[in-house]
């Protein structure tokens, strides 16, 4: 069970907020772009030739001497797309793990306010997946689903999100865990997400052995993911002050393509306890309320 | 606790190799990262600090047990089975070879090693007894351990041949009858043989093959013709794994007459037979300049009898025969029976009156009524030799025999020589007689031709002329075989120290010994047993029938190498398995 009851129960209290409004289909709760049929008003607008005339408010016409036309909002459920890496290397320092309890905990938020949820593990593309759908028997296909998960494979963020982008899914949004270490790259690939009209939130998880490796003495360093050629090297205080020079500089650069892009990015170390990430981390960065 | 092979502890110095290597080695334990690209950047720096890593200390700590075990292993650990109750005889060997000595310890000091640890395990009454050519009681029965271990602190080894069995068992009888003893050890460098199955004899093997090269016979004998010189014989043994050319050097009379650089192959001998025109000398020494680990036979000393023998001499003369009487001392040859008494009568294809007395060499010859000759037969097989002190420094196997004749021999005599059955050299001694029949002529035969003939005359010789008194000695004499004396003579030994010999002279030294005597002066050549020169053959490998009847148990050593050896190979596996430990666990995740 990725998620006990009482984590659920904490977990009623808050909602999952999305900074950019996505379109989708009625029935949810978030409020579409465009204005629409609903029961809800939202505001005025001076006619112009073409709209409709059902829409234009006489008492105001009557008061003001002004074609004033009606504006309603109309409410739309969000598409949810919990895209979780899966690669050999997430299995590090128990990555893999944490991010399948934060998509459980991410999904059930989303199909908590009726929203429809899907799940897609990736590797070095996405294969399968739980299509995205609401209702509570989601919840339990989710939750199910997110525990068949097994890690392998090595990472290609680029092709695995651009890929997950030419299939012309109904643009939502997308919370993308991974550890992001790749030296592939990842630009290309968010680059199609936000050109498809993805949402994305990055959520970047990273074990203690990413960030604070100790010393181990001379070692034979090999891939998680079996790729690059294996070496030795005596893992000291100086070759681990290196090493996290280099992390700091690749993760600065991620968080600069972020910004630049307007994607919500957060770094989560995995031993940061669920509870906080959620109801802290993620509650300050306004990704839920 | 002893080590059966102590030269393995050596060996302990490749510890060193294994804890360099263990910092030197560059074999690191695997470690999976996320993210190896950014590792990779820093790659050469690591590169160079792997010279000296510092991997698994309990990695070193296996290999170094493992390495521990395995030495300990080959260096033969055994221990002396506890409780050596009842009756316990340990017999040291107290021979000459048992003072070579390997890495500045002797054969000796490690028999006194192993006899004070036997003794540790001796809860019974115990003797102690010295072997030598003459034995010699160190302790009597006793269960005063302190008392034992005094007489093995302060006995030595001699120079004296080795100890004939009936002599052991007869001195062990005087402590109580053999069947008494529960336990008897034999501390020795040399097979055993004809111990017999009844007794509790266990012998314990000591020491390496010695790397020692050795002047195994050494005689001169003048040449037929008067005034024409002399003839040097000498062979040299090398018993080593290598070839070698030590310098030989023979002096007569104190001066070198011979001194050249031999070659001498691996495991093998060399005859030399040289032949000097000088005057018959009184003294004759062969030394070899060899730097072994037994220097004691690197000498051999010759001396001719001064005092004449009055030998009659019956049959055809032979000018081999005759050169080897002479070669043997000063002999005053008759052919006239009535002319008195004789120290020797040689009789060669001729019959000896009957009412002849005295010492008699019969070569293919009668002596009736103890000897008598009924026919002749052909030989077909090659000689086979006994294991007899006269032939010692005789190589019979170069030996061949066309005809001999049969005999009727006098029983209770003891067969030199034989082929299929046939004796070829029978002796007989009597109470005041002694009797060497040569069953061929010696035309028939290559004896004369072989460098072995003027030794075993000599010997032959020997046995049939003993030694008189006032100073007649034989040529040939090895250390601690006594030699009687009537009248008291003055001995002066290689040393220079003069004494009384009194009834009989035992010498103790290998050399000339000068003895003094109202008749006149002489010399005696005392020379090393040829046998103590030989490597022993291995204890516990027997081989070939002329080891027949070796007794060679090691029952009271429990070796332990079989239990370390394991131990060791487990270490291996364990220090494998922890080596490629971190590597299956990947492979398991991966999998």
């Amino acid at each position: 069970m990725l998620l006990d009851e009482q984590f659920l129960k904490r977990l009623e209290r808050l909602r999952l907020m999305v900074k950019t409004q996505p379109r989708g289909r009625p029935g949810g709760t978030h409020h579409a772009p465009r204005a629409g049929m609903s029961l809800e008003f939202t505001d005025y607008k001076e006619y112009s030739p073409g709209d409709d005339f059902r829409y234009v408010d006489w008492k105001v016409y009557g008061r003001l001497d002004r074609l004033l036309i009606k504006v309603f909002t109309r409410e739309q459920d969000l598409p949810i797309y919990l895209l979780i890496d899966k690669s050999s290397s997430m299995e590090i320092g128990g990555k893999l793990l944490y991010g399948l309890r934060l998509a459980a905990a991410l999904g059930y938020l989303g199909l908590k306010e009726l929203d429809r949820v899907g799940a897609y593990p990736f590797a070095s593309r996405v294969e399968g997946g739980l299509p995205p759908h609401s209702g509570p028997r989601q919840i339990f296909q989710l939750f199910r689903y997110l525990e068949g998960v097994r890690p392998g494979g090595r990472t290609d963020l680029d092709g695995a999100l651009e890929g997950f982008a030419a299939q012309r899914r109904e643009p939502g949004l997308l919370v993308l865990l991974s550890d992001m270490l790749t030296p592939q790259g990842y630009e290309r690939g968010l680059s199609h997400l936000l050109y498809r009209r993805f949402t994305v939130i990055i959520l970047q998880l990273l074990a203690s052995e990413d960030l604070e490796p100790r010393p181990q003495g001379a070692v034979r360093l090999e891939d998680a993911e079996e790729g690059g050629r294996p070496f030795e090297l005596e893992m000291d205080e100086r070759a681990i002050r290196a090493y996290q020079e280099l992390l700091r500089a690749y993760l600065q650069s991620l968080e600069q393509f972020c910004l630049a892009h307007k994607i919500e990015y957060l770094r989560l170390p995995v031993t940061t306890p669920l509870e906080s990430a959620i109801f802290e981390m993620l509650g300050e960065r306004r990704v839920v309320r | 606790m002893t080590f059966l092979s102590p030269w393995a502890l050596y060996l302990f110095a490749l510890a060193a190799v294994v804890v360099v290597a263990y910092f030197l080695r560059r074999r690191a334990e695997p470690y999976r990262v996320s993210a190896l690209f950014l590792w990779q950047e820093i790659e050469a720096r690591g590169r160079r600090a792997l010279l000296f890593v510092r991997r698994s200390l309990w990695l070193l700590l296996l290999q170094l047990a493992a390495l521990t075990l395995l030495i300990l292993a080959i260096a033969n650990p055994a221990y002396y089975s506890a409780g050596l109750s009842g009756r316990l005889a340990i017999i040291i060997d107290g021979s000459a070879s048992m003072q070579v000595s390997r890495g500045g310890v002797s054969r000796y000091e490690l028999a006194v090693e192993r006899a004070l640890e036997l003794l540790d395990s001796a809860a019974g009454e115990l003797t102690l007894i010295q072997a030598q050519r003459r034995p010699r009681l160190l302790v009597p029965l006793t269960q005063e351990k302190r008392r034992a271990r005094e007489a093995l602190g302060s006995s030595r080894p001699t120079l004296e041949g080795d100890a004939s069995l009936e002599q052991i068992w007869q001195l062990l009888q005087s402590q109580g009858p053999l069947a008494d003893f529960s336990r008897i050890f034999y501390l020795t460098d040399h097979p055993v043989r004809g111990a017999g199955e009844s007794l509790p004899l266990e012998v314990i093997g000591l020491g390496e093959p010695a790397a020692n090269l050795a002047l195994s016979a050494f005689a001169i004998r003048p040449e037929p013709e008067p005034g024409s010189g002399y003839s040097v014989f000498v062979r040299a043994e090398n018993y080593t794994d290598e070839p070698a050319e030590p310098v030989l050097t023979i002096s007569a009379d104190g001066a070198p007459i011979f001194s050249e650089r031999i070659a001498l192959a691996a495991h093998s001998g060399r005859a030399l037979a040289l032949s000097h025109p000088g005057p018959l000398p009184r003294t004759a020494t062969a030394a070899l300049e060899a730097g072994d680990d037994f220097p004691w036979d690197d000498r051999r000393y010759f001396a001719f009898p001064p005092l004449e023998r009055r030998v009659l001499w019956l049959g055809r003369d032979d000018r081999f025969l005759r050169g080897a009487l002479l070669a043997a001392g000063e002999f005053a040859i008759t052919r006239d029976p009535g002319d008195g008494e004789f120290d020797l009568i040689v009789a060669n294809g001729a019959e000896v009156p009957a009412d002849l007395k005295g010492n008699i060499l019969l070569v293919n010859a009668s002596y009736p009524p103890l000897v008598q000759l009924l026919g002749l037969e052909e030989i077909s097989s090659p000689p086979r030799a006994a294991a007899h002190p006269l032939l010692a420094g005789v190589e019979p196997g170069s030996l061949a025999v066309a005809r001999a004749a049969r005999a009727s021999l006098p029983s209770g005599g003891e067969v030199l020589l034989s082929a299929a059955g046939l004796p070829l050299i029978y002796l007989k001694r009597l109470e005041a007689q002694r009797i060497c029949f040569i069953a061929f002529d010696l035309r028939w035969s290559n004896l004369v031709l072989t460098v072995d003939f003027p030794i075993l005359m000599k010997n032959l010789l020997g046995w049939l002329l003993p030694p008189l008194a006032g100073g007649e000695a034989l040529a040939y004499h090895e250390v601690g075989e006594p030699l009687p004396l009537e009248t008291a003579v003055e001995v002066t030994d290689p040393r220079g120290k003069t004494s009384r010999a009194g009834e009989a002279l035992i010498p103790e030294l290998p050399g000339l010994y000068r003895l003094d005597s109202p008749r006149g002066s002489s010399y005696l050549a005392v020379n090393l047993a040829p046998a103590e020169s030989e490597p022993g053959e291995p204890l516990d490998a027997p081989s070939g029938s002329a080891l027949a009847g070796l007794t060679h148990e090691r029952s009271a050593l429990r070796p332990l190498w079989e239990y370390l050896a394991l131990g060791g190979l487990l270490a291996l596996v364990l220090e494998s398995i922890r080596h490629e430990r971190p590597s299956w666990r990947i492979a398991r995740r991966k999998g």
